[in-house]
């Protein structure tokens, strides 16, 4: 079987990650009003992930429904923006608004280190991807648009930015901190295959493209602790007992 | 920085719940070491023992927060591979395993060892390892990588 192609392949499905509402209230009322139909299932959608079992299924439906609004709105601001550097400070605004709300909200060390993990990598893969200019965007339609989020190599990202969008209403609407840490961590797990898809096409994004060596240093020791703190003796003997011996 | 590949059991002292209280001498080397490093870099090898050993926990029913953490710190370090350029580490390795073999007695390294040490000496690195049998037997064959041995006490 091939392996699929990685997001790059079709550029305009990496899309920052929208809270639906600010979106809408940036646009006209003229192109709000043609979208406005968009706001009632996409958060419909993101409601499943705040109380039914988080599942691969749930988050395939959830990202299902939530392809067509994100696309109608992301090309609606399309319409509206007069450059690609307005695409990104917009990005950037949306990026930093997210950031600051869901670590206010969320209530361990792990769970905020995690989410940094996930939006520093999509706004890489944001910033990275962004290279088509205003006027090729601002032609894009909703449904091609959608048409290019459903291709393969879109959908674990589809799906991680569902389960960051719903750990982003859930700290919205202040609700519970474990079951968005459990959505985060979903989203991690999404966000490595696409690193590793990325990696077989011969790509590398990095989540912490700032970082000095002494920085990510101590991050790998944070990161350390918080599995020391996980672990029981008996999973470190389990783990003791996946070493490898033998080739044969 | 200094050029270091930190061996499987030095990884795993910095996950492991236990470090602390019964060796945390090794711990806070293997934490200088890695201050020093500017991170971690592992074998491939390393961070395939360690995907295979929470693979398990998880198909055990321990939820995904402990292999969300572990392949988070797998992520964050470099990990050398044993196919680049040409399968050279590979390559090494036979020679370490031909180098223990005509000893007399042979000197037999364990597969992920040998592999390890080979990536370490492939890239030029130090392997910094806690295994003081490991590194009395790369010692004797005499083509091992530098060897940074970490006491437990």
């Amino acid at each position: 079987m091939a392996q699929p192609a990685s997001p790059l392949d079709v550029q305009p499905g990496v899309l920052p990650l929208w809270d639906i509402d600010a979106a809408l209230a940036r646009l006209p009322a003229e192109q709000r009003a043609k979208v406005a139909w968009a706001k009632a299932p996409a958060l419909a959608a993101l409601d499943r992930l705040e109380g039914e079992p988080l599942t691969d299924e749930l988050l395939a439906e959830v990202a299902g429904v939530l392809a067509k609004p994100l696309a109608a709105v992301t090309s609606a601001l399309w319409q509206t923006l007069a450059s690609r550097d307005a695409w990104q400070s917009l990005a950037e605004s949306g990026h930093r608004d997210d950031a600051a709300l869901m670590n206010s909200f969320l209530t361990s060390e792990d769970a905020r280190d995690t989410l940094a993990w996930c939006l520093g990598f999509v706004r890489s893969l944001v910033a990275f991807t962004s290279v088509a200019s205003a006027e090729v965007m601002a032609q894009l339609r909703g449904d091609e648009l959608t048409h290019a989020l459903a291709q393969p190599q879109n959908v674990a990202l589809l799906r991680a930015e569902a389960a960051l969008l719903g750990a982003r209403r859930l700290a919205h609407r202040d609700g519970d901190p474990e079951r968005a840490a459990e959505l985060i961590d979903a989203a991690f797990m999404l966000l490595c295959e696409v690193q590793d898809s990325m990696r077989h096409d011969g790509l590398w994004l990095s989540p912490f493209v700032a970082e000095s060596p002494d920085e990510r240093a101590e991050r790998t020791l944070r990161y350390a602790r918080q599995v020391r703190d996980a672990l029981s003796e008996d999973d470190v003997e389990t783990l003791d007992a996946a070493r490898l011996r033998s080739l044969r | 920085m200094t050029d270091f590949l930190f061996d499987t059991n030095v990884a795993q002292t910095l996950i492991d719940p236990r470090a602390a209280k019964r060796t945390p001498a090794l711990l806070a080397e293997v934490e200088a070491r890695v201050r020093q490093q500017g991170g971690l870099v592992i074998s491939v090898v390393t961070a395939y023992e360690l995907r295979r050993g929470v693979r398990v926990l998880r198909l055990r029913g321990q939820g995904r927060r402990k292999e969300v953490r572990v392949e988070r710190l797998i992520r964050t370090a470099d990990v050398l591979g044993l196919d680049v350029p040409a399968f050279g580490a590979w390559t090494v390795a036979a020679e370490l395993f031909a180098q223990g073999s005509v000893r007399s007695p042979s000197i037999v390294i364990a597969d992920a060892d040998l592999l390890i040490a080979a990536t370490a000496k492939h890239y030029g690195r130090t392997l910094v390892t806690s295994d003081a049998r490991l590194a009395e037997n790369l010692a004797a064959i005499g083509q091992g990588p530098a060897l940074d041995l970490l006491r437990a006490t």
